[in-house]
């Protein structure tokens, strides 16, 4: 067959091209770690990872919420058991008042310190977040959830509380309103709070006229507001016992998707440097090739 | 007849046989060029009959060495390989913008949704409510770039359209003159080489931006016709093309033929370069800004309903966070100038959109018809109510049609221009919506009802979340780009077949021509040697007296 020349340099250059843009190709899939470096390399393959980038994400989300929830809910409980140690004096106090052994000086220095538990009760009840929310007023995050009216206490925030997603099916519940720990709907004011609970108790320590009965209703008030508390403190605590569990399999399937993920988008090293040195070999070749066949003609033989 | 005599004819032509081994030499690398070699014939015969004599040899031809077979094949594939390599690359560009990361939707929503999600712990917080306000502009920008890449390719496609018809005319110029040429030049049964491999390799050229079919005439002018059959050279005249239409016409640029008489719009894949620009435009660049919109359109349509039945931190109920696209700019596009009969179109429902654009066509009699482009399903038909304002609802879009119109003919394209104009319209972060009404600031009701737009099946009969709609029409594209890679390979792969079948059959090889002149040299010598060799016995023969 006869072979043109000016054809035989063409194809030889675009053998040599050819292999350069292989070579290219290899070198950005290994330099890169990845096998598909635009969509068209593998279609299937790219929706894959496409649908496994979304879910990771999605458990991003959700454990970026998990580190925040966690925080909220541990300072929930150190603040309930703020709480729950400062009735537990109280109690204490109204218990020793109670005795009937106590002077006049004793029961009013009792009433000081009631009423100091008190005020610090009602500052851990309105305690404000770093940016000024308050944690125990439902969702009315911008008001304060007990003030002072007219002598009594009343609740200033709403019933409703703020949940937010750890995963695709559960929600935890991260503030608690106030009216549930601090006050008893079923009550008659103007005892309907702990707080008028308290503050009534400091009165008549002060100046008994009915102390017996009036401690003796203080402490169930206190009780049953430990209970409120407690309770409470149990359901964020368990809340906290989900989020772990919750986030361990976040875990788990974060790394199953990631370990599906890169099996389908990462190279195989061995078979690409292998690949690379085929490519690198036919390049070399080829030029040999090139060159030493283009030495020969029957013009280097005229005299 | 003399030694001398005979000896001088096969000097001459063993010199021109060497003139003809060096042309071909000299024309090894140039593309086109078809060897040549002489043919030779004995001059005429002395005393025919009773005593034969020869009288020398004459170089009565130099013939081109070509076959009118091959070379058509080799037009057919340029051709082909020309379309499928153009079309290649700009899918190519399009499927590595929709996969990488700087400008994937997919980025964007998964952005946007993370910073919402962000807001939910604490919907109070101005510093997570700032981050979801920047990446709504994000998730805008990402929409705009993409349309600005899209609009980009659209443009160059004209500029590309108008060069390669200028170049196309040029030769087509050529190839008509070169038919005249020929004419003139070829006398006798001595025709003009050079120029039959210019007009071929002109043809070839041609092939590349447009596909012909070529038709040789009895006076061997070729004649050449488009792919759809179109005259475009008959004789030494011929029909310019050009570039019709804009980057934002309903049909974009539209290649037509100029006749003496009329303009003769081109309509299908007319071949070559042309045609791989045309193809892309049509296809794969209108899908991809209608997939975009449809997006666009749907998740600003999303986001800013459930902001809209919320309440911000300021008590008031809540404000759009993107601009609105219901009422989309340029989706009515009358396609004649007597089209007046829609007043207004309108995106209803935004979970029914299609990503098409839709012929609205009015008959005489007031029968209407809509079709949807991209799978060419009639959507609506019916007859006009004669007078008032008709209400045509189709694919959650509804236009309002003049009742007694007729003869009308419209382009519709609800989602067209969605990924372009999508913008953010909120900046103040507190008026983000994220309560329910009445819920107080710390209520995040609303805003788990907006994270929940990202994992609702919003589009194809609820099939489709936002991300999977985007992240099939990445697929679907990416199909495309691997199938019109594989055809431009295999396209090229043809042309370097038909281009070694030409070569191997006209193509020089220097070792033969090499051959070549060592054999006519020695001719040389040898008719040079009888010339001595007559002298030689002429001298011996004076020397007798």
């Amino acid at each position: 067959m006869r072979i043109s020349t000016g054809n035989f340099n063409r194809v030889m250059l675009q053998v040599m091209q050819q292999t350069m843009t292989d070579l290219a190709k290899t070198s950005d899939q290994l330099s890169t770690g990845k096998r598909i470096l635009q969509p068209s390399d593998d279609a299937i393959d790219t929706v894959k990872i496409l649908h496994l980038n979304n879910e990771l994400t999605a458990i991003g989300q959700f454990e970026n919420n998990i580190s925040s929830v966690t925080g909220w809910l541990q300072q929930q409980d150190a603040l309930y058991s703020g709480m729950n140690d400062l009735l537990l004096r109280a109690r204490d106090l109204l218990l020793q008042a109670s005795n009937g052994t106590q002077s006049n000086a004793d029961l009013k220095s009792f009433a000081t310190e009631l009423g100091s538990l008190n005020e610090s009760l009602l500052s851990l009840a309105n305690y404000q977040t770093a940016d000024g929310q308050y944690l125990f007023s439902g969702t009315t995050t911008n008001q304060q959830p007990v003030v002072q009216s007219v002598g009594d206490y009343a609740y200033n925030g709403n019933n409703q509380y703020r949940q937010v997603a750890i995963s695709g099916s559960a929600q935890v519940q991260i503030t608690q309103p106030g009216n549930e720990l601090f006050f008893d709907n079923s009550a008659t004011p103007p005892l309907d709070s702990i707080f008028d609970a308290l503050t009534t108790a400091v009165s008549e320590l002060n100046n008994p006229v009915n102390l017996p009965t009036v401690l003796a209703d203080t402490i169930v008030w206190v009780d049953a507001t430990m209970e409120r508390i407690g309770s409470a403190q149990t359901r964020s605590g368990s809340d906290l016992n989900l989020v772990d569990r919750v986030s361990e399999s976040h875990a788990d399937i974060r790394l199953f998707a990631e370990q599906l993920k890169s099996g389908i988008e990462n190279i195989d090293m061995v078979e690409a440097t292998t690949r690379l040195n085929q490519q690198q070999l036919i390049l070399s070749a080829s030029q040999q090739v090139y060159a030493s066949i283009k030495r020969l003609s029957l013009f280097n033989y005229f005299a | 007849m003399s030694l001398t005599q005979i000896a001088t004819s096969g000097l001459l032509a063993s010199q021109k046989a060497l003139n003809v081994a060096s042309n071909n030499i000299a024309n090894a690398e140039t593309e086109g060029y078809s060897r040549q070699t002489v043919q030779y014939s004995p001059t005429y015969t002395l005393y025919p009959g009773t005593g034969a004599l020869g009288t020398g040899v004459s170089a009565s031809a130099v013939n081109r060495i070509t076959s009118s077979f091959l070379t058509a094949q080799m037009w057919e594939s340029q051709s082909i390989a020309s379309d499928s390599n153009t079309h290649a690359q700009y899918l190519n560009d399009l499927d590595q913008w929709l996969g990488n990361d700087n400008t994937s939707l997919s980025k964007g929503f998964e952005q946007f949704f993370s910073a919402l999600n962000g807001s939910s712990v604490d919907p109070y917080a101005s510093s997570a409510r700032q981050v979801v306000l920047a990446e709504g502009v994000g998730l805008a920008e990402r929409f705009n770039t993409l349309y600005a890449q899209l609009q980009g390719q659209a443009t160059m496609i004209g500029q590309q359209l108008n060069a390669a018809a200028d170049q196309a005319n040029g030769l087509l110029a050529n190839i008509a003159a070169f038919n005249d040429q020929l004419r003139s030049l070829s006398t006798g049964n001595q025709p003009a080489n050079e120029i039959l491999d210019q007009r071929d390799q002109a043809i070839r050229d041609l092939s590349g931006l447009v596909s012909v079919n070529v038709l040789e005439q009895p006076d061997g002018s070729y004649s050449l016709y488009m792919k759809s059959g179109q005259p475009l050279i008959l004789g030494n005249q011929f029909n310019a093309l050009s570039v019709n239409g804009q980057v934002d016409a309903a049909n974009g640029f539209q290649l037509q033929l100029n006749t003496d008489n009329s303009e003769i719009p081109i309509t299908g894949d007319p071949g070559g370069v042309i045609g791989g620009l045309i193809t892309y435009q049509s296809e794969e660049l209108v899908q991809a800004r209608n997939e975009l919109g449809r997006l666009a359109v749907l998740v600003s349509s999303e986001i800013n309903d459930q902001l809209q039945a919320g309440e911000d931190l300021n008590g008031n109920s809540g404000a759009a966070l993107f601009n609105d696209l219901k009422t989309p700019v340029g989706a009515v596009m009358a396609m004649d100038i007597s089209s007046t009969a829609i007043s207004a179109l309108t995106i209803v429902n935004a979970n029914q959109l299609q990503a098409s654009e839709y012929d609205f066509r009015v008959d005489n009699s007031g029968n209407y018809s809509l079709v949807r482009r991209y799978d060419g399903a009639q959507v609506a038909s019916g007859i006009l109510s004669g007078s008032g304002t008709d209400i045509i609802a189709f694919d959650g879009v509804e236009i309002s049609v003049d009742g007694a119109a007729t003869d009308q003919l419209y382009r519709l394209s609800p989602v067209r221009y969605g990924a372009r104009e999508i913008q953010t319209s909120l900046t103040d972060p507190a008026a983000l919506a994220f309560s329910a009404p009445a819920g107080g600031v710390g209520d995040n009701s609303n805003l788990l009802e907006l994270l929940a737009i990202q994992s609702k099946g919003l589009l194809n009969n609820g099939q489709s979340t936002l991300m999977t709609a985007y992240s099939g029409f990445v697929g679907d594209i990416a199909v495309q780009t691997a199938r019109i890679k594989t055809e431009a390979d295999g396209g090229q792969a043809l042309l370097s077949q038909a281009e070694a079948a030409v070569s191997t059959y006209s193509g020089v090889n220097l070792d033969e021509e090499a051959a070549s002149i060592l054999r006519f040299q020695q001719l040389y010598s040898a008719n040079a040697r009888v010339i001595s060799v007559a002298r030689t016995t002429f001298d011996a023969l004076l020397a007798m007296f």
